[in-house]
């Protein structure tokens, strides 16, 4: 065997072993890197997780690792090595160095050196070691895992702040309820939709954030109002979604019935005829006829009354202001005449439309008597139902099972009826509309199931449909409240221009049965920043900036 | 003759000479390696004792185990160089004759050879490097193998003429040679005072020493470990690149690109003393201290600080050794 071929063995032991210590350096760093975040999070300044940690270590010792399995492993450096690792006297380097066409030694050299390696062992030479860098690894690893912990562990904290934190904890639990009963339903049909997903992903970090109970009660609150408010948004924008996909479908159905009497070879038919009973089409006919006659009668006492207008205006003994009285009483006879031609036509055309739409009744109510149609058209009144609730802030009408129901039963028809271009496109408006409907409900649920997420405050609902106003914010076990609510008049002037509107302030304890923790004075100041920041972005209007301050001058002193 | 064979041979020839010289010296078996070393690398040795140590016993019997022509000069104050090498004289058919000196031998044992003037020690030098000697304008070659070995005795320096860096230069090595211990000792006294005399017996000719000779040029060498050997030369120098910390500090001058070329020679045979077709750097290393402590001048700080150049080369070898450094650290 060749040397080269016989360094083979020993490179790729090499690179095992350099991917080795790559594998610990790359821990070593990514774990200083970690070390860094859990003091960051210890000090509450970056959230970071025992899995964030882990995977940080994780990746920088697969990178090292991979890293130090590729680096290059020269033979001439490989020959150097494993000379002076099995103590060869530099035979291998000499051999790999040396040209046998040059020199009588040379051969025989590299047959000696050839020889000394056959007997060796690669892992002998390049053991597997527990070095400085799996050391520091270890040890960094180690450091970051106790930091993480010391920093989560309720040991270091008062009792007040275990509470907070068990409250948090509870609180993680019961955003996690609200995602999974509403947005990640396995029962309910459709799939998430985007909208769905983005706030799916929030809520998670806000559960993660809540199980981690490093943030403050107020900033819970804010930032489960936060969600709640995108909820309510993304809910609004789907109903309105809804709504305008069920007009679409409407349309698609009036396509429908059009397409049907044109099959027929009717004309198209205001929608009032079809909808007569025989004994309203038999008054309208009458009606219709006598209408006719009266604009007959008319019409005769009008031709009648022109003609003898007609014969007058001949005769010469007329005055000039006779004639011209003549005249326009003609000019507006003739007016009146074909208004009341027209209005003979129409009558004409309604007696025509009255008698075929017998006929267009009859291919309706052929099309009325399908199941098919029976059953879209109740699917469709649901539909309306729920988003017209919605509209008006009530509880959706459909419940998650006959989404479902709705949803197979429009993608059933969707198969069968997809030749027919106007049922497509009324099953498609009608699907995309349960769609949003869903998306709807779902993120209005969420958003008044999370609205309340705050330590102290509200408490978890039973119903999974949060949406009704009475139920919300009542906790499991009543509470009794420690505070006191009590109401002040302040009159002030709200505007620039000096009038002046009373206003009613309502003080109430900051959370029920629970006072604020935190002093007043140690939050004012960043109202001040807070208020000052909205400022200098000049989110508030001009004439208002000057109270603002003077207000919150007044709050200081 | 193969390589391998010529390697063997080499091992065979230097073994039955020392064997032969082991005979009638006792011990200073690195001193007998040395001279040995300097016979198969062409080159010239530099002993430093003490008189009475068998210096010029050890010369003779290497002559005699090698069938060589030997001579000896004991070097004094008020010798010419004409009492070296050789002068014409007149002869009784009124023409002048070159009559050759103790120089024309294969071993020349230079005895004492700091006690010559600068000017006979100057008439060493061309001898030493050209192999050859120049008297009356004519160039006389010496014979092959030609070796000289030269003594200095390091206690009495008064009225002595220390050999001038050329030519220190051109001994291949200087070997210390130490003290018997109280064994050999006992040895020595028992075999020179005793009935029998040892001598040592021809075991081989001049061709097979200048055998030796080809043999060793062939002896391979690696970038390796020849920059290890270069790293440790430039590392004498108390200026320039490679320089060391020690020799910057110890260091007037550093060791010459001869010493460099005496390095790995000398290293070539411990090399084909050890049965292998290459140099190491533990030949390398071997032959250090051998082969520069003549080369290296120190400054007065090193006197001050009673640093030697055994000393300094420690210093030198241990400072490149750390930066000669396992080229895979796994």
């Amino acid at each position: 065997m060749d040397i080269q071929q016989q360094l083979k063995r020993f490179e790729r032991r090499v690179r095992l072993m350099r991917g080795w210590k790559g594998f610990a350096i790359g821990a070593s760093l990514a774990a200083a890197v970690a070390l860094i975040w859990a003091v960051l999070d210890w000090a509450n300044l970056a959230p970071a997780s025992a899995f964030d940690l882990g995977l940080i270590v994780a990746l920088g010792a697969i990178v090292g690792g991979v890293i130090g399995f590729l680096q290059p492993v020269p033979a001439k450096t490989l020959g150097d090595s494993i000379d002076r690792r099995a103590g060869l006297d530099n035979r291998l380097g000499t051999a790999l160095e040396g040209n046998p066409a040059d020199d009588a030694f040379a051969e025989p050299q590299r047959a000696d050196a050839q020889a000394k390696l056959g007997g060796i062992r690669a892992k002998d030479l390049f053991p597997f070691r527990f070095g400085r860098p799996q050391f520091a690894a270890v040890t960094l690893s180690a450091l970051v895992a106790a930091v993480f912990l010391l920093g989560n562990t309720p040991l270091l904290l008062s009792p007040e702040q275990k509470q907070a934190r068990k409250e948090m904890k509870a609180e993680s639990a019961r955003v996690e309820k609200v995602r999974r009963e509403n947005l990640e339903n396995p029962k309910d049909a459709p799939g998430m939709s985007e909208e769905e997903k983005r706030l799916a992903d929030e809520m998670r970090r806000l559960e993660r954030e809540l199980e981690r109970a490093k943030m403050s009660p107020e900033e819970a609150m804010q930032k489960a109002n936060n969600i709640a408010n995108e909820a309510d948004k993304l809910s609004l924008k789907a109903n309105e979604d809804a709504q305008k996909q069920l007009a679409t479908a409407s349309e698609a159905m009036e396509q429908m019935k059009a397409d049907a009497l044109k099959q027929a070879g009717l004309p198209p038919m205001p929608s009032g005829m079809t909808e007569m009973s025989p004994e309203q089409r038999k008054n309208a006919q009458k009606e219709n006829q006598k209408r006719q006659n009266d604009l007959k009668a008319q019409m005769a006492a009008l031709e009648k009354r022109l003609a003898e207008i007609k014969e007058r205006l001949k005769s010469d003994k007329l005055s000039k202001a006779e004639r011209d009285q003549l005249e326009k009483e003609r000019a507006a006879l003739e007016a009146q005449k074909k208004a009341l031609e027209s209005e003979l036509a129409a009558a004409k055309k309604d007696e025509l439309t009255l008698k075929l739409s017998a006929e267009a009744q009859a291919v309706f109510e052929k099309m009325a008597k399908n199941p098919l149609y029976q059953e879209l058209m109740k699917l469709q009144a649901k539909l309306q139902a729920n988003a017209d609730a919605m509209a008006n802030g009530q509880k959706p009408t459909l419940t998650a099972e006959e989404r479902r129901k709705m949803q197979e039963a429009l993608e059933a028809f969707a198969r069968e009826m997809k030749d027919q271009k106007a049922m497509e496109a009324y099953l498609k408006a009608m699907i995309e509309a349960l769609k949003n409907a869903k998306t709807a409900g779902n993120c209005k649920s969420v958003g008044l199931g999370i609205r309340p997420t705050m330590p102290g405050i509200g408490g978890p609902s039973n119903d999974i449909w949060a949406g009704d106003n009475k139920k919300i914010n009542k906790l499991d076990k009543g509470v009794e409240g420690g505070g006191k609510t009590f109401t002040t008049q302040v009159t002030g002037s709200k505007r620039p221009t000096g009038e002046s509107d009373p206003y009613i302030e309502f003080k109430a304890p900051t959370m029920v049965g629970n006072r604020s923790s935190i002093p007043y004075s140690k939050v004012l100041p960043s109202y001040k920043k807070r208020a000052e920041s909205a400022l200098n972005r000049q989110e508030i209007p001009k004439e208002y900036q000057g109270h603002v301050k003077e207000y919150f001058k007044s709050l200081g002193q | 003759m193969d390589a391998t064979q010529q390697t063997k041979k080499f091992s065979e020839t230097f073994q039955k000479v020392r064997t032969e010289i082991q005979k009638v010296i006792v011990g200073q078996d690195d001193v007998v390696e040395s001279v040995l070393i300097g016979l198969a690398c062409n080159g010239h040795v530099l002993l430093e004792g003490m008189p009475g140590l068998g210096k010029t016993l050890l010369v003779k019997s290497l002559a005699q185990s090698l069938r060589l022509d030997f001579s000896r000069i004991q070097f004094t104050p008020d010798m010419m160089p004409a009492d070296v090498t050789g002068t014409n004289v007149l002869t009784d058919s009124r023409a002048f004759e070159f009559r050759r000196g103790p120089i024309f031998a294969n071993l020349v044992l230079a005895d004492e050879i700091n006690r010559a003037t600068p000017k006979t020690q100057s008439a060493m030098l061309e001898a030493m490097q050209e192999r050859s000697v120049t008297v009356g304008g004519k160039r006389m070659p010496l014979a092959e193998p030609f070796l000289v070995m030269a003594t200095q005795n390091p206690v009495e320096q008064e009225g002595t003429y220390p050999l001038p860096e050329a030519q220190l230069d051109r001994f291949l090595v200087k070997v210390l040679v130490p003290f018997p211990t109280k064994d050999e000792l006992r040895e020595v006294v028992r075999r020179t005072t005793g009935n029998e005399l040892q001598e040592a017996l021809p075991v081989a000719e001049k061709e097979d020493v200048l055998e030796m000779r080809k043999t060793l040029r062939q002896v391979q060498i690696s970038d390796e470990v020849l920059n290890f050997a270069l790293s440790l030369v430039v590392g004498t120098h108390p200026t320039g690149d490679g320089s060391t910390d020690v020799a910057r500090k110890y260091a007037r001058y550093g060791a010459s690109p001869r010493g460099a070329q005496s390095l790995v020679s000398v290293a070539k045979a411990h090399a084909l003393l050890g049965d292998r077709f290459n140099v190491s750097k533990e030949d390398i290393k071997r032959s250090l201290k051998s082969v520069l402590r003549h080369r290296i001048l120190l400054n007065f700080e090193a006197e001050a600080d009673g640093m030697t150049t055994d000393q300094v080369l420690d210093q030198v070898l241990a400072s490149v050794e750390a930066k000669d450094r396992d080229p895979i650290r796994v």
